[in-house]
């Protein structure tokens, strides 16, 4: 393979392994500029990904697989999310809490349902690549961009749906205000709990959205298959100065470097663990080198609760 | 204050009855025969002999991670490295007899020694970087462990694994070494009484040592503990090496107590179990023990439904989770008799 | 508002009695009264922040019960608070709005709507904020104009300001004044919280006293004075004048500022200027000078917060020390801070580790806490103070005169300490304490301490020190020698920034410039 033809191999592969990153980031954007750090997101990823193929699967329609992923990790998210305000919870220890119970449910109705608390796999058809047809054809952007599924291009819908709501919304201001200042807020005549809870159920649809955007490809559902991703997702969130551009971006590097460990895999010779701790490693080191370089605060955000 | 003592026994009660509800439904949804369901689940693990046993067994780690937690927590910092702290700390344990040979007690004193370095240096890795950057010592204890845990995990499965062995593991210590079964066939061990020790040990260095206090004052009100001369800078770093170093041990009992080797895996989730001990323990030392205790308890009656009804042990993930969720609650869902406001 | 009654059964103190107060559109009105009189009480009250025991509130001749801001804010009511709620991050115009915000099609945000709307309303009254700088650029008076400007914009009627001066400088007075003023000649109802009586008698239109939860009534301004207003207020007759008792001659520094510099915030203008000044055993330095002026930062530079840019700090001939040491040991540093519940106190923990936090080395011999020895310190310095808590209870639930006792009984208790710095020392106390404050200050001086005064209390100023250096702009703006012809005017003049005097010696200088 050309050396040229690897590179686009790889950020094509990038761009489309980026896009439960970046749903799950802008999830996580969301809590974060309501001034709570949303340690769910690994949870609410599980969620989505599980009953996003069960309901693929059930339904025959991939788009009502993702539908049912971000429902049912939106209920996750309001659960938790209500708990963790109204009983005036730790959200550190409760977003722990909200992962295991993903996971464990999720294995104990694998179980129930399919028979086993291992790899599931489902009868689903491929996702489509709308267009790919017309523009795929285009040196190096056609398949970087236009050869990926419609999952992928709605979750670039969804950054910028979600830039337009948190800067040109009064409901984005509120938000924004939440986590500012809530005192603002609540002097103001609104309940920032609720800004709060709003943050965390849309950061469960995103979430949910994004574990689908995993399991639906695949067809599949692997226990604990979104490894680390919602970590992954925060840190992308700081790295990207809090911004969608810049989450974007932080998260198109991430995936970068998963997908070229991917590759390596096969010629380094490298133990897979090697290459499983990358994106954790990859993000620690970012984390620091981000910090060293005064860029970016990584001081933690939720002041107000807990 | 008397009020507040109130209160957080209400919600307590409130934590552990839903735990106790909350594994009644799952059995109800699960078993086969609720009612022998509900007897394995409550009652075995007391009244059976091996179940007991083991209940007491699990103790040990839970105590001895649990008081890393505290140790972090009372200082303001969240160890989330639990889990590679404790899994580096047990292959250090290990491997190190394996090095040294025989089993001259002082063998085992540099295992756990051994053990201790390397959790505590992984603890440390975090407490320096937040000192030195700021960086959360959250997410970076998160990170660095979940590196570490995959690196042990390559390192038992590959260079140092027991090529005798069907099982992914390390070559068995001593078995001069390892600490004598107490009541087999469950695995209660002399280890347990090594952890009651630190227990106790931990409960003095809180409640009446310097360390203690300018540990404690620092997680209180940093600010404070500056003007009175403290260098919460010392308190960032050695309570995240002392946590560490308080997991790796737990990881050393394991290996030593219950396994006598590092299988790969051997300590999954003891890092989250510790937490929500300590949570339960509301940081308190030797509130650790009954709180150790009682997560045990529940987890000696998930592995006895396993046995008799067929239940999976995942079970026991949905019942540290709904712990979890209200352990940490500051108010309860129903009208709670607040103090009005302070002025 | 007729009879209102409530107290506070936490701590126990009935904060109005029977008070009432009656107020018309068109005229501002001001609430008077010393600390703890009722005054925020009887306006949280109205405002629908608390609700009354007892009593009524009567709006157009209705009879109205509140439960929350937003009902008393049907009414047209609303309150600006002591601590500003200012989102940062946001402009000064998106704060302006925020809440009730002109919308694009109904959902989405029109930031040229709220920019035009926020600059009309300022220039109606006089407002001097520019709504398109950022909230957090913005200086404290401009932020208060922002929060006023909030209330405007949501067509509040009824306007209270809870001490609203406390933060302004006097040019920000007069600005503010002249908006008050404006708003009142529109027909709006003000009510000013406030316990200046000079600014009072200047602007408003009707006075009520309030002393001890009662109303003593209702005055017009047009024939109040001062002394009359004094004693109404204060109940007796006002202490006179202190004067200073002289202190040892000047020799041998304690602590020395050489140079010392901050850069300033954002490219602002510098926070600290190549500030010097020295402080000798036996003799008080005061410092003075309105907030954002570098006070803070001299506090947060001798607390051990922030290092200097340029300069240096000395202590006893060496470098400040970083960790300092307590004050009743050799070369002990007091310190009082001015902000109690968080640097000068531990609220979650009691009174006797309150005390032992300050000095382990002391209290935990080998490494080992000797409870008892720290009992016994902490409950007889107490008892020099006149504060009769148990030592087991919570800091944080004293309340701030006996909180701010704890913190002197800490820090000026025998063996006296080499250096003491005080930030505000008699706040929360009465009369009575204070005076007996400042007979111990003075009893330290006598023994050989260096004391370095902090302080907004004038008279506190005037009353204690040698010397006194009056900051402006992060620079020294005067050097002066406390003499019984130095005014407070002449020290407000200099706090201004109208006066400069670093010449140590002769006549006042009057004309501007350093």
């Amino acid at each position: 393979m050309s050396g040229q033809g690897t590179a686009v191999v790889l950020a094509a592969n990038a761009v489309s392994a980026m896009t439960p990153l970046l749903l799950a980031a802008l999830g996580g954007l969301f809590s974060e500029l309501s001034g709570t750090l949303n340690i769910a997101l690994e949870g609410l990823m599980l969620t989505g990904a599980f009953f996003g193929a069960a309901a693929a699967s059930a339904t025959g329609s991939i788009f009502l697989g993702m539908a049912g992923g971000s429902l049912a990790a939106a209920i996750l998210a309001w659960a938790y999310g209500s708990a963790t305000l109204r009983l005036k919870a730790n959200p550190f220890i409760t977003g722990i809490a909200a992962n295991i119970f993903a996971s464990g449910s999720a294995v104990l109705l694998s179980r129930r349902l399919f028979g086993t608390g291992s790899v599931v796999t489902f009868a689903l058809k491929a996702v489509s690549k709308p267009l790919e047809p017309a523009l795929g054809g285009i040196p190096i952007l056609g398949a970087v961009l236009f050869g990926q599924t419609w999952i992928v291009h709605a979750s670039w819908l969804a950054a910028i749906l979600s830039w337009v709501l948190i800067a040109r919304t009064p409901f984005g201001a509120r938000l924004r205000a939440t986590g500012a200042n809530a005192e603002a807020v609540s002097a103001a005549g609104f309940s920032p709990d609720r800004y709060r809870l709003a943050a965390i159920v849309i950061s469960g649809i995103l979430a949910g959205a994004a574990g689908a955007s995993l399991s639906l490809p695949l067809a599949a559902y692997v226990p604990n298959m979104s490894s680390g991703r919602g970590w992954i997702a925060l840190v992308a969130v700081y790295l990207g100065f809090r911004k969608p551009w810049g989450i974007a971006l932080a998260c198109f590097i991430f995936a970068l470097a998963e997908a070229y460990s991917n590759y390596a895999q096969g010629f380094l010779g490298l133990p897979p663990e090697f290459i499983l701790a990358i994106p954790f490693a990859a993000s620690l080191l970012a984390l620091v080198v981000g910090t060293v370089a005064g860029k970016v605060g990584a001081g933690r955000a939720g002041k107000s609760v807990g | 204050m008397l009020a507040r003592n109130t209160d957080r026994l209400k919600i307590l009660a409130f934590t552990l009855g839903s735990a106790a509800l909350a594994s009644c439904l799952l059995l109800l949804a699960s078993a086969p025969d609720f009612a022998a369901a509900l007897g394995q689940f409550f009652i075995a693990p007391i009244a059976n002999s091996y179940y007991f046993g083991n209940l007491l067994a699990g103790m040990g780690p839970l105590i001895m991670a649990g008081l890393g937690v505290a140790v972090a927590f009372a200082s303001r910092n969240f160890n989330l490295g639990g889990e590679g702290q404790v899994y580096s700390g047990g292959l250090a344990a290990a491997l190190i007899p394996l090095a040294f040979g025989g089993s001259s007690p002082w063998v085992a004193v540099l295992a756990f020694a051994g053990a201790a370095l390397t959790g505590g240096l992984l603890g440390a890795s975090s407490g320096f970087l937040k000192r030195r950057l700021g960086i959360d010592e959250l997410i970076s204890s998160f990170l660095v462990s979940a590196v570490a845990v995959l690196s042990v995990d390559y390192l038992i499965a590959g260079p140092f694994r027991d090529g005798t062995s069907n099982f992914q593991a390390t070559t068995p210590i001593a078995s001069g070494l390892a600490f004598a079964k107490l009541f087999p066939p469950s695995s209660l061990n002399g280890g347990i009484f090594i952890a009651l020790a630190a227990a106790g040990l931990g409960k003095f260095l809180f409640d009446k040592t310097r360390f203690g206090f300018e540990l404690k004052l620092c997680g209180a009100n940093r600010e404070f503990a500056a003007y009175s001369g403290i260098d919460s800078g010392f308190y960032t770093t050695a309570p995240m090496a002392l946590s560490g170093a308080l997991h790796g041990l737990a990881g050393a009992l394991l290996v030593f107590g219950s396994y006598g080797a590092a299988m790969k895996g051997f300590s999954a989730g003891t890092g989250w179990n510790a937490i929500a001990v300590a949570l339960l323990a509301r940081n308190d030392p030797a509130a650790l023990i009954p709180a150790a205790f009682f997560y045990s308890y529940l987890q000696a009656g998930a592995q006895s439904v396993q046995m008799g009804s067929n239940i999976s042990s995942e079970i026991m993930a949905v019942i540290q989770a709904v712990i979890l969720l209200f352990v940490t609650a500051g108010a309860l869902p129903f009208r709670m008799r607040g103090k009005g406001t302070r002025r | 508002m007729l009879d209102i009654e409530k107290s506070y059964p936490g701590s126990g103190t009935r904060a109005n009695r029977g008070a009432c107060l009656q107020l018309e559109p068109g005229r501002i009105h001001a609430l008077v009264g010393e600390n703890g009189a009722g005054k925020t009480t009887l306006m949280k009250i109205l405002a629908g922040l608390e609700r009354p025991d007892s009593g009524s509130v009567i709006v157009d001749g209705r009879k109205v019960e509140f439960a929350s801001p937003a009902d008393a804010a049907r009414f047209g009511i609303g309150m600006v608070h002591q601590h500003f709620t200012i989102i940062p991050g946001f402009t000064a115009a998106e704060n302006i709005v925020f809440g009730a915000e002109p919308r694009k099609a109904g959902i989405f945000l029109d930031p040229a709507s709220s920019l035009a709307q926020s600059r009309e309303e300022a220039k109606r009254y006089g407002f001097s904020v520019d709504p398109s700088r950022q909230a957090s650029d913005l200086s404290v008076g401009e932020r208060q104009q922002v929060e006023i400007l909030r209330l405007l914009h949501r067509n509040r009627d009824i306007l209270i300001l809870d001490e609203p001066t406390s933060v302004l400088t006097e040019q920000e007075t007069r600005v503010f004044f002249g908006i008050l003023r404006s708003l009142a000649d529109a027909g709006r109802t003000i009510v000013l919280i406030s316990h200046k009586i000079r600014e009072v008698l200047e602007v408003s239109d009707r006075i009520t006293v309030m002393r001890a939860g009662r109303t003593l009534g209702e005055f017009p301004a047009a024939g109040m004075t001062e002394e009359r207003l004094s004693a109404l207020v204060m109940g007796e007759q006002q202490a006179a004048r202190r004067d200073a008792v002289p202190g040892r001659p000047a020799r041998n520094p304690v602590l020395v500022l050489d140079s010392v510099s901050l850069p300033g915030r954002h490219r602002g203008p510098p926070r600290l200027a190549s500030l010097s000044l020295s402080v000798y055993p036996g003799r008080i330095l005061g410092l003075c000078a309105l907030s954002g002026n570098g006070l803070t930062e001299v506090e947060d530079l001798l607390a051990g917060r922030i290092r200097p840019s340029a300069g240096r700090i000395t202590y006893r001939g060496k470098p400040y020390p970083r960790l300092r040491t307590a004050p009743w040991t050799e070369g002990g540093i007091g310190y009082v801070p001015s902000d109690r519940m968080g640097r000068g106190s531990c609220p979650d923990r009691p009174v006797w580790e309150n005390f032992a936090a300050v000095d382990r080395a002391g209290f935990f011999p080998g490494g080992i806490v000797d409870e008892g020895k720290a009992r016994r310190a902490a409950a007889s310095a107490l008892a020099g103070y006149g504060v009769t808590v148990s030592p087991d209870s919570l800091a944080g639930e004293l309340s701030g005169g006996t909180l701010q006792r704890m913190i002197l009984a800490r820090e000026l208790s025998d063996p006296h300490p080499e250096f003491l710095f005080l930030c505000e020392p008699s706040w929360g106390l009465d009369i009575a304490a204070a005076d007996s404050l400042y007979g111990k200050i003075e009893t330290l001086k006598a023994k050989g301490t260096a004391i370095l005064l902090a302080s907004s209390n004038l008279d506190e100023i005037l009353g204690l020190t040698d010397e006194i250096i009056v900051l402006h702009a992060g620079r020294v703006q005067a050097r002066l020698s406390n003499a019984p012809d130095l005014t407070r005017e002449a020290l407000g003049s200099f706090m201004l920034g109208l006066t400069a005097r670093t010449a140590a010696a002769a006549a006042v200088d009057g004309s501007g410039g350093v």
